[in-house]
């Protein structure tokens, strides 16, 4: 295809893949949480690429400063000065991590670069190239809003209403789970104050 | 090799998509077994699920043109991960206050 489609790919496949290693490895977890905000803006460009905008957006929106500031939240909330060094485990624990994130990209790399080849030839279930160009102009100019509310609300409408009651769920839990239980206060000065 | 083999290995496909994708999700399996900050974990968690997303949407993208039911299942992910999120921070805040530690090799209790 064209040059420029080529260029942006690895552009943006270089920061995103920098970004997420910098995510593991880097001393500070605040400085992480920093380098997290990069790696899913990237995330967001590579699903332009692909022709889903409305998803890209949807990253921005979600991960990009919801998750984020969570994270964030949650850095600010168990701050401390002597646990801001915290970096990565005891050697046999990393070795065996190496070892395990290694096997499973290779095995991955195989399976993608040799089995997709002749899974396209012999059933062409998989057909590992660009659709027509008429039918990206027409989704680039219309937009994947439509197609995917369409889809939500008709084929996907059960999963939709099973997803709205998780979230409810999760949301009475989190307040649940991090409330402060009232009876068993650890502090005798707050309990003495809220009997007043 | 000539050149225009390596142009052609270098013309970006679904297969670069996927590599991509593979190479994102060992990154946050790597980070999820080495690190030693709780927040951390959460951290390669979420970079996962967006590997498993990019993963969805290219095959939407180069397979599904008509439906795009990847993209749909690409949502229904983010709302996963963001209840996910959500809960991770209130069980982190009820751990951290039992045990004002963030570091993974403190926390034994389940160990037997």
């Amino acid at each position: 295809m064209d040059i420029i489609y080529n260029l942006f790919f690895y552009a943006i496949a270089f920061v995103l893949v920098i970004a997420a290693l910098s995510v593991v490895f880097l001393p500070r977890i605040v400085y992480s949480a920093v380098s997290m905000i990069l790696a899913f803006i990237s995330v967001a460009g590579i699903f332009v690429l692909l022709n889903a905008d409305f998803v890209a957006i949807s990253q921005i929106m979600i991960y990009a400063v919801g998750i984020t500031i969570i994270m964030i939240f949650a850095i600010m909330l168990t701050g401390r000065v002597s646990e801001k060094k915290l970096w990565i485990a005891f050697a046999p624990r990393t070795l065996f991590a190496f070892a395990i994130a290694g096997v499973f990209f290779v095995t991955i790399l195989f399976t993608v670069t040799n089995g997709f080849k002749s899974l396209a030839r012999e059933s062409s279930i998989f057909s590992t190239t660009l659709p027509s160009i008429e039918t990206i102009e027409t989704l680039q100019t219309q937009g994947t809003t439509g197609i995917i509310g369409k889809a939500l609300f008709t084929k996907y409408v059960l999963p939709f209403e099973i997803l709205s009651l998780l979230l409810l769920a999760a949301i009475l839990g989190a307040v649940v789970m991090a409330k402060k239980d009232r009876d068993n206060l650890i502090n005798p000065t707050t309990r003495l104050i809220e009997e007043d | 090799m000539n050149i225009e083999v390596i142009l052609k290995i270098f013309n970006v496909g679904l297969t670069h998509y996927l590599i991509l994708g593979a190479i994102l999700f060992c990154i946050g399996i790597l980070g999820l077994i080495i690190s030693r900050n709780i927040i951390r974990v959460l951290m390669s968690i979420e970079i996962l699920l967006c590997a498993i997303n990019i993963n969805f949407v290219a095959f939407a993208n180069y397979n599904d043109i008509n439906n795009l039911q990847g993209q749909v299942f690409a949502i229904f992910i983010m709302a996963v991960a963001a209840a996910e999120a959500a809960l991770g921070l209130a069980i982190l805040l009820s751990l951290y206050r039992n045990k004002p530690t963030v570091d993974t090799e403190e926390m034994k209790e389940l160990k037997g």
